[in-house]
This record gives C-alpha cells, structure tokens and sequence, in this order.
C-alpha cells in the first residue's frame, strides 16, 4: 500500500462539521483519517520516530484546543498540514535537535568501517537511506514540494527564505538522488548481469551431464 | 540561437510545467533520460510506505495548559516585590540597634520621627521574643500529664492573681494597637508608646513566671 499524503486523504463532510463544533467522537475520526499523513510527513523530515509522534500529537491537540477556529471545513486538512508543518519546522529549528542529530552524524561516522569504498559499493542504501544522507533543509523542501503539493514561493515563506532558496535546495538534493538512483541500477544491472551468468553456468552444466549421461550410455 | 544544457533544476521546472523556455533543447535524449529519471524519483517518493501511526497517541490524556501565574505575567512588579520584602526582612533582623545604645538627643522634631520609627521594629522584636519566652514557660509548666516534657502534679500550677491581671492589661494594650492600625492617620508616637507598654507587661509576666524556672528569669533579664 502505497503512502498517505494530504492529498490522498478526505475528511468526511459529517466529521468535518463535527470538528468544527468541537465533537470528542468528530475528532478521534479525524484523526484516525489525518494522523497517517501527519505522521508520514513528520517522520520523513524528522527522522526521529518519538518527534515524529510528538508532531502528530501536537498537531492533534491544536486541533482540538482551536479546531473551532477554522473558517470551514473544507479548510480543515490544509489547516492540519499547515500546523504540522510549523511543528515539524519548529522542531528542525530547536538548538537540542540540532545538537542531537551532530552526535547522531557523529557516532555514524566512528561506526564506518576503514573500506568506505567498498561498502558503498555493496550496501545501496534504500530510497528512505538516501533521504536520511540530504541536509535537514533539502529533505523538508523535497518532502514538501514533491509529495506535499507546496510551491516553492511557499516553501520559502515557511522556512523564512526565499523562493530561490527552496529551489536551489530542490535541485541539490535531486543531484543527489539521482547519483543513488544510478549506484542503484548499476547495483540492480550487475546482479542481473550475475544471475544470468549462474542460469547460464547451470544450463551448460546440464548440458555437458546430459552429453556424459548419453555417451556412457552409448 | 545556441541552446544550452538542460541543468537539474531547469528539468525540474520542466517536470512541474513552471518553463516553457525555447532555448532549451527539447530533443537532447540525455536531457529526456534525466527527465525521466527525475519523473521516477518524484513517484517514488511518492509511494513509500506509511509510517504506522499509533492509536495511543490519540487516546493519551491532552496535557491542560496550567494557567499562568500572575507572578509570571509581571516579572518586573514580581522582582520588585521580592525585593522590597528582602529588604524590610533584612532590616527588621539587622538593621536595628538596641534602644540602649541609641545617642540620647535624638527626641526632638525630624529626628524624633525617625528615631520613632526606628525603635518600633525593636520593640516588635522583643515583643514577639517574649511572647516566645513565655509560650516555651507555659507549655511546659501547664503541659497535660500524658507529655513527655511535664512536670510532677505536685510543680504543676494556675496562674496567680497578679498574673490575671498583667495578662487583662496585656490584652487592653493589644486591643488599643489594634485600633491604631485600624485608624485612617497612624500616629507613630502612640503607637511606640503602646508597643513599649506592650513589652513591659510581657517582660513583667516572665519575670513572675520565671521565678519559678531561673532560665526564663535569666534570659528575660539579659534581654
């Protein structure tokens, strides 16, 4: 099953109406229907589980604390995507997080084992991998103009840049994705390449036991 | 017109229909290979798996905002406050000298306010030291006789007429100090007055029950 984003998810016209008045049961449905992109998002920006969780429960207590604030609720979702986004940011921005991931990069660096070359060539790391490798910056503007829907004019004013900025940070995180979109190919081309090379072994193999078996028995 | 080289985010501006630039090459097939791998990308993002949410979350107690404390509202009354009450503290312990001490010419006009004024906190002090003295007498001669600290039936004793009467006196003065703080104007000659009086009722009543326990009588007169 493939993700949720914002996008993907409708808020039931009834809930809607619900949340707008404050409903508990109104507010549980939505968040049984908005907490999975919530969640989704959160946790690719952050990469951090428990501040993901936390994004998504904060996001929820807003909701119910000022849910009757919005206008209408059609603007519910964008409402919800907009304040876990600032949690997200908020987050991204606190001194503690900055100084936690440094330990984080900083144990993963003393874990590399003394062939760097090697291992890069034998663990192509997954597309959740890749993400992690790109700059807290450049993996929110991917996350939020890729799959969130948000113009770049957007972006900038959310991470209090400029347009320019969000599309630099584009463009340097897909020279990236791209450089493991093609490791990933070579990778996937030379286990194919060897897959056919034992198919192939195999046949010959099989081939010359059978002339053996025909000859012994001629 | 030379066309340039298509750059990353020019495709990507392609991809999301933000260019329509003719100098572009359209036909470059390495531009449409990177064009298309970009397209790939994008749907790969796209299609990671969910990220399983718990419901918990949902049903953990929401945290009640605790109102905030007028103290917090106005830190500068706050410190303010605080300060003001540290420093009459400090001068109520320290900063008094004893009336004994005091140079004798200070009675008249300007200077008799503030000797006034300063003799009132010394007085509250001894007063209340007294009052001290003679709760730790009581509650050690009229102590019930399941206490540790009693004394034999035969020591225990009432209090005597004279006693009675410092006591009936002792309240009249503190009715009268009483309505002296109750009163608009505050004069502080009447009440200095008072608090004297106040401390040598008390100090007569330790000296009539400190005769019978010498500590008491001892420390009533090193006073």
């Amino acid at each position: 099953m493939s993700m949720a984003g914002f996008s993907d998810v409708l808020l039931p016209e009834a809930v809607a109406r619900g949340v707008l008045r404050g409903d508990r049961d109104s507010l549980a449905d939505a968040y049984r229907v908005l907490s999975r992109p919530v969640m989704n998002m959160a946790a690719r920006i952050l990469r951090d589980r428990p501040l993901a969780e936390e994004v998504v429960q904060d996001t929820f207590i807003d909701l119910v604390e000022k849910g009757s604030q919005i206008q209408s609720g059609d603007a519910i979702t964008a409402w919800v995507r907009k304040v876990a986004v600032n949690h997200c940011l908020m987050r991204l921005r606190s001194p503690w997080h900055a100084r936690r991931m440094d330990v984080d990069v900083e144990e993963a660096l003393s874990r590399q084992s003394v062939d760097e070359s090697m291992e890069w060539v034998e663990l192509v790391p997954t597309l959740e991998q890749a993400l992690a490798t790109l700059s807290e910056e450049a993996r929110t503007v991917v996350w939020l103009h890729d799959v969130e829907g948000y113009t770049h004019k957007e972006i900038g004013e959310l991470m209090g840049k400029t347009a320019s900025f969000s599309k630099s940070q584009l463009a340097r995180a897909y020279e990236k994705l791209l450089l493991w979109q093609q490791q990933r190919e070579t990778k996937q081309a030379e286990r194919i390449s060897a897959r056919q090379k034992i198919e192939l072994e195999g046949q010959n193999a099989k081939t010359t036991l059978g002339n053996i078996g025909s000859h012994c028995s001629t | 017109m030379q066309k340039r080289p298509w750059a990353i985010s020019d495709l990507i501006a392609l991809r999301d229909g933000e260019i329509r630039d003719a100098s572009v090459d359209l036909d470059d097939p390495a531009a449409q290979a990177q064009l298309h791998k970009i397209r790939q990308l994008t749907a790969e993002l796209n299609a990671l798996p969910d990220v399983p949410v718990d419901e918990a979350i949902w049903n953990k107690p929401l945290p009640v905002k605790a109102p905030r404390s007028s103290w917090l509202r106005f830190p500068l009354a706050t410190a303010a406050s605080v300060f003001f009450a540290s420093f009459v503290g400090i001068y109520l312990i320290f900063g008094t000298v004893d009336p004994a001490q005091e140079p004798a010419g200070l009675a008249t006009g300007e200077q008799l306010t503030v000797a006034v004024a300063s003799r009132l906190p010394i007085l509250m002090r001894q007063s209340r030291d007294l009052e001290r003295r003679l709760q730790g007498v009581d509650a050690w001669m009229f102590s019930d006789a399941n206490s540790a600290v009693a004394r034999p039936a035969s020591e225990q004793r009432v209090a005597t007429s004279t006693e009675r009467r410092l006591m009936y006196r002792l309240a009249d003065v503190d009715n009268q100090i009483a309505q002296l703080y109750d009163a608009d104007v505050m004069d502080v000659r009447q009440r200095e007055m008072l608090w004297m009086r106040r401390v040598t009722l008390l100090r007569s009543l330790v000296a009539i029950r400190g005769g019978s326990d010498p500590r008491i009588f001892e420390n009533s007169r090193s006073m």
